[in-house]
């Protein structure tokens, strides 16, 4: 990871009032940013505006 | 004289109707074999010998008195230490929760348990907050396998499936959101049931991921696990995700034929999309001709790719679980383990818009899976890719973590069963998952059931118990 993308990582983990995390844990902070970050290339969101999210009782017999 | 350490359920329940053995002595036997080998093991994190045999005397004097529950009574049990039971703390394997007070009720499944007569004998270990595992830095060690305590038990039901493999308990809870019920049973030999979700309640069970937490039966055999799952499924209304449906016997089909029974196989989930390790495909290779032989049409059939649904059970499953562990990361980051709190934090830079499309992208893989499995009875896949590593090796059981095709049933909702197909070289536990429609959990067992009475893998032991 870049030091610009750790400095990213960061900021971000701050943001989210991580603070205390981030000045203790900054590799870890690193790694679980740029996890999430694959995650979202992953997925393939292929979805209409009016597509639903699946709700609690989606896989059957319970709606 | 009576091999209690691994005495099936059945057979069990058999014994102690007929009053051949004692839940005391059953009890005590188990109790025993713990306190001997479980230094090795890790399994538990905590066991009450004293209220265990408390309910073990209440269990005898009611069958003595003519007054037997069913095939729980007597039995004793083991739950993960993430589900609550009065009278013992509930950890979560973690130092965050180390310090907390006895939980004042019982889980909706621990209550089952109550009601059926069971002894619980302990808590089991658990990946930490189940999800950070194996870890080295947390107040308990880690579980080690049985079939060869310098190997990785699979999570994050590890204590479970540790406790199970050794001879301690026929009978055991574990969770599941990514595959934590199955992958134990997979890497230490065992059946390890993901019913459908809304299935078994989840009431009392410290969460992961709302949306895909699972409560799941882990055993040594298929019928064991149909009769757990009989005890600790149906409807609970406190459980907001628990469906109002009727639950069927699920040993129902348990020896009859699956000839003409239509099994799709899911094979670019561990050929293409991942390759599994080949005696790991071989072995289900090998689990298909036994179907084929015993009458099954198998072909195969086409999901959406694994990396699709693993990323899609990701971006749910971080999202809820950093839901429910932000306050604690703010304010202490310090007490978590190194890999629940990696793992955990990945869930905080995840955008609102990603977990909704999340959830939009589940109900169409729903969809999808629902209409591919109208021309199946069951499927069958993968379970894990590779036999279990060495616990020890870091970079091993990090490469290894994700290497799996369990959580697209997670994802879907969808019963799925991981069963042993056999050893590596190496002697360590191999195994296959047969997947099937929601609320069709019975034709899995079947099928499992058929399986696994066609070949001899459940026979064997591993070497602590020679």
């Amino acid at each position: 990871m870049s030091d610009t993308d750790s400095k990213k990582a960061l900021e971000a983990a701050r943001a989210a009032g991580l603070g205390r995390m981030a000045d203790r844990y900054p590799d870890d902070v690193a790694r679980a940013f740029t996890f999430a970050q694959s995650l979202r290339s992953r997925m393939t969101i292929d979805v209409e505006p009016a597509d639903e999210p699946a709700h609690v009782y989606r896989a059957g017999g319970g709606e | 004289m009576t091999d209690f350490a691994f005495l099936t359920i059945a057979d069990a329940a058999k014994k102690l109707n007929a009053k051949e053995i004692s839940p005391v002595e059953y009890a005590q036997a188990l109790l025993d074999r713990i306190s001997a080998h479980d230094g090795a093991y890790s399994s538990f994190l905590h066991v009450s010998a004293d209220m265990a045999l408390d309910e073990a005397r209440a269990a005898e004097s009611e069958i003595m008195a003519g007054n037997w529950r069913g095939p729980l009574h007597g039995v004793p049990y083991a739950l993960k230490d993430i589900v609550d039971a009065t009278g013992m703390p509930t950890t979560c394997h973690s130092k965050v929760m180390q310090r907390n007070s006895l939980p004042e009720t019982d889980a909706d499944v621990t209550d089952r348990f109550k009601k059926a007569g069971a002894v619980l004998l302990g808590k089991t270990a658990t990946h930490e907050f189940a999800i950070g595992g194996p870890s080295f830095d947390l107040p308990w060690p880690p579980a080690r396998n049985p079939w060869n305590r310098a190997h990785f038990t699979g999570g994050s039901s590890s204590g479970s499936g540790a406790a199970l493999a050794a001879g301690f308990v026929p009978a055991a809870i574990g969770t599941d959101t990514g595959g934590s019920v199955r992958n134990p049973a997979s890497m230490c030999g065992l059946v390890g049931m993901k019913a459908t979700y809304g299935r078994v309640s989840r009431r009392g069970v410290f969460p992961l991921s709302f949306t895909l937490d699972h409560v799941g039966p882990m055993t040594r055999t298929v019928e064991d696990n149909a009769i757990l799952l009989n005890i600790i499924a149906g409807h609970d209304s406190q459980d907001p995700g628990s469906a109002p449906i009727d639950k069927p016997d699920f040993t129902s089909g348990l020896g009859r034929s699956i000839k003409g029974m239509r099994i799709g196989v899911i094979r670019h989930f561990f050929e293409t999309d991942m390759q599994a390790d080949p005696e790991m495909a071989k072995g289900i290779d090998d689990a298909l001709d036994v179907l084929r032989g015993l009458g099954a049409e198998v072909r195969d059939m086409t999901l959406a790719s694994l990396d699709h649904y693993a990323a899609t059970n990701r971006v749910i499953l971080l999202s809820e679980a950093y839901a429910i562990h932000e306050k604690w990361f703010q304010e202490r980051p310090e007490d978590y383990g190194e890999l629940a709190r990696q793992r955990i934090m990945g869930g905080a830079f995840i955008r609102a818009a990603d977990y909704v499309n999340g959830t939009r992208v589940k109900a169409q893989l729903v969809e999808a899976y629902n209409e591919a499995m109208t021309d199946f009875d069951v499927a069958i896949t993968a379970s894990s890719m590779d036999p279990a590593c060495e616990i020890e090796d870091a970079e091993a059981t990090e490469r290894t973590y994700g290497r799996q095709a369990r959580a697209p049933f997670n994802v879907l909702g969808a019963p799925a069963l991981a069963v042993p197909t056999g050893f590596s070289s190496a002697g360590l536990p191999l195994s296959m998952q047969i997947v099937g429609k929601p609320f069709d959990e019975a034709l899995i067992y079947q099928v499992a059931h058929a399986y696994e009475q066609a070949t001899d893998w459940i026979k064997r032991r591993p070497p602590m118990a020679a």
